[in-house]
């Protein structure tokens, strides 16, 4: 009981010692840059309904700063607008707009620099070069912001959400569009990237490089230049994402480069060029996706070991699977293969007689594209029914020899 | 009469150029690590005698598609670098000044820029982090 006074004690102490400034047209105070000087820690200042040109506005004060009905800070094409360094802040319900562009620095919307534990929060910004750019930050939270870029022309615009050399990081409930890279991850670790929405981004939906101990989950990445590139990173794992429509002659859903140790589990890829494009990966779990209407559901390049690929539906794919080399280092098992034509006789559900994905006409398309004109060819299918009878141009080992009869409800 | 071999050979000898090709933003893809190009600012090419040309997003995915001998050394006709101040200005790598900064941050990470000449790069560096150096010796510091 006494314990209990003493705590609710404390919490209307520190109620009243904190203010909380009101910044407006109306107010006494209508400048933001004002009310940060004035500011103390564990304030909260008030930025009311209006359109705020204060050029760069730097805050380095542990306070919470929150807009009223959506005013607005305009970076007149020429400002970094909001630069954070510090602990403890929380950014909440603010339009930027039209931060300026450098050649030499990363100018952006919103910079965290040595900062931890910041909350962005409900923001809106539009018109950026870098919407956030965040580096040497620990514990930032990423949530419900839009993010639209308009790129002045196409290699002008920066990254939607840019971290760099950052740990603990939520990304999430975001929806970025119109920039560089959607969300980019480099040299960021033990971070989180859920339910966001990436769209209509020049190069990628998802960035990752020299990124360890992340996951993303339930995001989707659609019509980008292409959908995530994965590189150069281990113990990352993929999960219920969705890769739709990135088309184009060298697009895919996921390429990975140099990934080790890694879950890639029930994401669905439906219309891309290439499903997952794979080099240099190794010991990766590829399990229960789901791939639709695509031109590769998977290449695994040779130069990939020991990944296993089990209970994926593939369905209308022009391939199944296309590799560059004769020898496979990679398990394929039960799968289910629209394609196969083989039978079960015992009712176990698993066919009798192997699958093998890869066709020769894949690999022949591997080593000339151009042959690609020939696909739906009768001299083609032929091929590749001989090919099935003795194989001698696709990899002998690289085959499903427990594919299952029906797809899985995924 | 005289119009198809005029060209036939003038076919012949566009298809042995060895000039660089500009980049196109956002279509062109490294030929290294695979990543589209999209920062004007760094960037290089591989030409071969034969006219095929190896785009590369950073010098670093350059250097090293040299040192795997992507290409053999004999067939290559040229080697540039995107200068660091003009878009889609390539230089010859043994001409140019390059930049080596944590000041920079290039797609790949070598956080290399080249210049024109040495004065170029001097102005541009202007007292900050950094050194520079010539194509010979970045080349055998990068592993």
């Amino acid at each position: 009981m006494r314990l209990g006074l003493t705590i609710l004690f404390v919490i209307i102490c520190t109620a009243c010692f904190s203010n909380t400034i009101l910044v407006g047209n109306n107010q006494p105070i209508h400048s933001l840059k004002k009310a940060f000087e004035l500011a103390k820690d564990k304030d909260s200042i008030i930025l009311q309904a209006g359109i705020y040109k204060e050029g760069a506005l730097i805050l380095t004060k542990s306070i919470t700063l929150l807009g009223q009905d959506n005013p607005v800070l305009d970076g007149e094409n020429k400002y970094e607008i909001l630069l954070i360094s510090g602990k403890n802040i929380t950014v909440k319900g603010i339009q930027f707009r039209n931060s300026g562009y450098s050649s030499m620095n990363d100018f952006a919307s919103i910079k965290l620099v040595d900062a931890t534990n910041v909350i962005l929060e409900n923001n809106t910004i539009t018109g950026a070069y870098f919407a956030i750019h965040i580096s040497n930050t620990t514990y930032a939270t990423v949530r419900n912001n839009s993010i639209t870029g308009s790129p002045r022309s196409e290699q002008l615009t920066g990254n939607a959400i840019h971290l760099w050399k950052s740990g603990y990081a939520l990304i999430e409930n975001n929806h970025v569009q119109g920039h560089r890279d959607g969300i980019y991850f480099e040299f960021v670790t033990f971070s989180t990237i859920r339910n966001n929405l990436s769209e209509k981004n020049i190069r990628y939906g998802l960035h990752f490089m020299f990124s360890n101990d992340d996951n993303y989950i339930n995001n989707i990445f659609r019509d980008n230049g292409a959908g995530a590139a994965v590189m150069y990173s281990h113990k990352v794992l993929m999960e219920d994402n969705h890769f739709e429509k990135n088309w184009g002659s060298s697009s895919y859903g996921i390429l990975l480069k140099d990934i080790t140790d890694s879950h890639i589990e029930h994401n669905f890829f439906i219309t891309n060029s290439v499903g997952i494009h794979m080099e240099g990966s190794n010991r990766i779990e590829i399990e229960k996706n789901t791939f639709r209407e695509n031109g590769w559901a998977i290449k695994v390049q040779a130069s990939c070991e020991d990944n296993n690929f089990h209970h994926n539906n593939f369905t209308g794919n022009s391939f199944d699977v296309g590799t560059n080399g004769s020898i496979s280092l990679n398990n394929f098992y039960n799968n289910y293969w629209d394609k196969y034509e083989g039978y079960d006789i015992n009712k176990d559900g698993i066919g009798d007689v192997p699958y093998h994905p890869v066709s020769m006409y894949s690999m022949i398309v591997e080593e000339n594209p151009n042959a690609l004109m020939l696909l739906r060819s009768f001299t083609v299918q032929l091929l590749d029914k001989a090919e099935k009878a003795i194989p001698s141009l696709t990899p002998e080992n690289l085959v499903d020899n427990k594919p299952l009869m029906k797809s899985q409800r995924l | 009469m005289l119009t198809t071999p005029a060209l036939i050979l003038a076919m012949f000898l566009s298809s042995c150029s060895t000039k660089p090709e500009p980049f196109n933003y956002g279509k062109d893809n490294c030929y290294f690590c695979k990543m589209g190009i999209v920062d004007p600012k760094y960037g290089g090419e591989v030409i071969t005698k034969k006219g095929k040309v190896f785009k590369f997003d950073d010098l670093i995915c350059m250097a090293r598609f040299l040192k795997a001998e992507g290409v053999k050394k004999n067939e290559i006709a040229e080697k540039v670098i995107i200068n660091f101040e003009k878009q889609n200005d390539f230089l010859d790598v043994s001409k140019a000044t390059f930049w080596v900064s944590p000041e920079l941050q290039s797609p790949m990470g070598s956080n290399t820029a080249a210049f024109i000449s040495l004065p170029a790069a001097e102005k541009a560096k202007a007292g900050k982090e950094g050194q520079l150096m010539n194509w010979e010796d970045l080349y055998k510091k990068i592993k």
